[in-house]
């Protein structure tokens, strides 16, 4: 759990950030988004100290970070960054190595732990040979999380690390990055740029503006409670077709053994609501067939029940 | 690209005109005399034959240059430049066999053969680093069995070479002490002062200022001003001189050694440290390593090539700016060629360049494999 209260930053009596106080719950994850220059990145940095605060306080896990020595406090929390930072001079498995050997692991739970981290950002055991310039942008920053995560860190914070590498890549990433938190369960702030990215990763969306926090809430609250003009402008006319992206049809569905009234339209059991919207809008129509893997009809899905999921304010978030 | 690829073919026919139509040696009745040209096709008309046939094939597999055939250039390489020297080692038998008072220089086409074999040897375009040290080893091979079987006697370096025999070793232990020992001073205050500025950047400007003043000053008008206050301290403690801290001699050379090897090492340590990535840094701290570690284990072997690159120029440049110590009886090779430029003994200073040269290639050689075991070092220390 990460507190924030009043936090403030000023830099030569210009202010980054203002007045700022939220809170991120054990195991969710936070996705900090603002315009260019609105002091997220900077915030970030204050929670591991690699910049002090000016005013306010911020606690981790109820402890108040200044209450520890800044050093040992890092070795605490997982850190990616934008461009990765692994050590050119290291393997991957020296650069993963790094934060185990700064607490004193053992040799053998350190090698242990690299074959598990490979695992869980999906790169074959090989490449923990290989020298960082062997690999991709996308493989870097999967190296980059799991060198992060390697010594198991309650809290991972994150600085726009997908933002350096091709669209494709990218959401790759976001893939694996999900698959990984819905299985670690770590408390994560996530600093991004990319509306789509911060709705796509995020429980929860946190939006700046000029160093003061907008609103903190669920995509869902964003949409339908916005506190101020400026997050609907800030998430777009788009967001809640994009947050339908988060829903699968097998949440929602009617299933219906047999019925007479089949529509033609069908959507596979495993789709997503965004893309049920978009076959509903191609054909004309407001009801779909869902069919399972075997595509037998199975149920069905209406026009009002999507709706409906994006009314559900607070339920889901 | 077409225009690099012509590099060779002209690199060819250096070694072919030069060859054929400048002389390769000269010979004379003493050191002062200018001697008389000798041609190829004098110097040994049985080998010069075979030699011009393995040139032509070389200039025209080069024009062609087809990739099958880089064995074949390497081959015809070797064998021109191995029989050059098979004939230049025949012509000093011969010479020797009927005179003792004729000596053996080589001219101007026996240099420009052998600057034509470099650049060529260097642009052999090789498939396999492999080969390339297959055909170092045959033609340091060959070079030896030719030298073990040669009569020097007739051969001006080595007559120059006889008549310092012995001054040459002192000489050479000089140069080395004068320009190894300058460089390891060079090397402490230059790396002290790269991380003085890295760390404190407000003092850069102001230790910048001064080294590059020092290395604008010519050599030989460092020299001159470091006798003034030199001489003064030495008569006003004369028990300084006793150490050799004197106007002239070894120390001034010393001093002004040091002056010009700082800028190099300053700036490459400098650098080396400041080329190290932004993010590289920023991660480390966020992973939680301390100022120290990241400096320790960061930093530094992230900058020690740049450095070691400092250190390589800095010798480089000692070996050569000590020949100015040999002005000011600060001894080393210096000392044969300012005697050779006043005994007009072109040889003399030959023998004492040529050293130079050697010398400085060894050096290199040595910092080379330095750090090539450095690379290795760092990569099985590492291992966890």
């Amino acid at each position: 759990m990460i507190t924030l209260k009043n936090v403030t930053k000023v830099y030569d009596s210009q202010h980054a950030v203002i007045d700022v106080s939220f809170q991120v719950e054990a195991g969710e994850l936070c996705t900090l988004i603002g315009p260019s220059g609105c002091g997220k990145s900077t915030l970030l940095r204050m929670l591991n100290r690699m910049i002090p605060t000016s005013e306010g306080e911020i606690a981790i896990n109820n402890q108040k970070i200044t209450d520890q020595d800044e050093v040992q406090l890092r070795r605490h929390i997982g850190y990616v960054i934008q461009n990765v930072g692994l050590f050119p001079h290291y393997t991957v498995e020296q650069n993963l190595a790094i934060v185990p050997k700064l607490l004193k692991k053992e040799r053998s739970w350190i090698q242990q732990r690299s074959q598990e981290m490979m695992n869980l950002v999906h790169l074959p055991q090989s490449y923990l040979k290989k020298y960082p310039h062997e690999l991709s942008g996308g493989q870097a920053q999967r190296v980059g999380v799991a060198r992060a995560l390697i010594a198991d860190p309650p809290v991972l914070l994150m600085d726009e690390p997908f933002s350096a590498v091709d669209p494709q890549t990218r959401w790759n990433l976001q893939e694996a990055f999900l698959e990984i938190q819905r299985e670690l369960k770590k408390t994560v702030i996530f600093v991004t740029h990319d509306i789509e990215e911060a709705l796509a990763l995020g429980d929860s969306i946190a939006i700046m503006k000029e160093g003061k926090l907008i609103q903190k809430a669920t995509p869902q609250t964003l949409l339908l409670q916005p506190e101020t003009p400026f997050v609907t402008e800030f998430i777009g006319y788009s967001f809640g077709v994009n947050l339908l992206a988060k829903f699968q049809v097998q949440d929602y569905y009617q299933p219906i053994a047999s019925s007479p009234q089949f529509e033609y339209v069908s959507i596979p059991l495993q789709a997503n609501l965004k893309q049920a919207l978009a076959q509903m809008i191609q054909w004309g129509v407001d009801t779909l067939t869902v069919i399972d893997t075997r595509r037998q009809p199975c149920g069905m899905i209406t026009f009002h029940q999507l709706q409906a999921v994006l009314q559900q304010v607070g339920e889901n978030g | 690209m077409r225009k690099f690829y012509q590099l060779p073919l002209l690199a060819s026919l250096l070694m072919g005109i030069s060859l054929f139509l400048l002389p390769i040696v000269t010979v004379s009745k003493n050191r002062i005399q200018a001697g008389e040209g000798v041609s190829l096709f004098d110097l040994t008309p049985q080998l010069a034959g075979v030699i011009v046939i393995v040139l032509i094939c070389l200039i025209a597999i080069t024009w062609l240059r087809l990739p099958r055939l880089v064995i074949w250039q390497a081959g015809f390489w070797l064998v021109a430049i191995l029989l050059v020297f098979q004939g230049l080692s025949q012509y000093l038998h011969e010479l020797a066999s009927y005179t003792t008072a004729e000596r053996l220089s080589f001219a101007s086409g026996f240099w420009l053969f052998l600057l034509g074999s470099y650049v060529y040897f260097q642009l052999i375009p090789w498939p396999k680093i492999s080969w390339r040290i297959m055909t170092i080893f045959i033609f340091v091979g060959g070079m030896i069995v030719i030298f073990l079987f040669a009569n020097f006697s007739q051969l001006g370096l080595y007559q120059e070479y006889q008549l310092k025999v012995t001054t040459y070793g002192t000489a050479i232990t000089q140069h080395l002490i004068l320009a190894l020992g300058a460089t390891a001073i060079v090397i402490i205050f230059g790396i002290g002062l790269g991380l003085i500025i890295y760390q404190w950047p407000q003092f850069e400007a102001m230790i910048m200022v001064v080294i590059n003043i020092l290395q604008v000053i010519p050599t030989i008008a460092l020299l001159g001003m470091l006798m003034i206050p030199l001489t003064f301290l030495s008569q006003q403690w004369p028990i300084l001189a006793q150490f050799g801290i004197r106007g002239v001699g070894w120390f001034p050379a010393f001093i002004a050694l040091v002056c010009y090897g700082l800028l190099p090492m300053v700036i490459n340590t400098v650098s080396g440290l400041r080329t190290v990535a932004n993010e590289v840094l920023e991660a480390a701290k966020g992973l939680g390593m301390s100022q120290r570690q990241i400096f320790q284990q960061v930093t530094l072997p992230l900058a020690v090539p740049v450095i070691i690159a400092g250190v390589r120029i800095t010798v480089t440049q000692a070996m050569g700016n000590t020949i100015l110590a040999g002005l000011i009886g600060g001894g080393g090779l210096g000392n044969l060629i300012f005697l050779g430029l006043a005994q007009s003994a072109p040889e003399l200073i030959l023998l004492g360049s040529l050293t130079v040269v050697t010398l400085t290639l060894l050096v290199n050689l040595v910092l080379e494999w330095g750090k090539i075991g450095y690379d290795y070092a760092q990569k099985r220390y590492k291992s966890i």
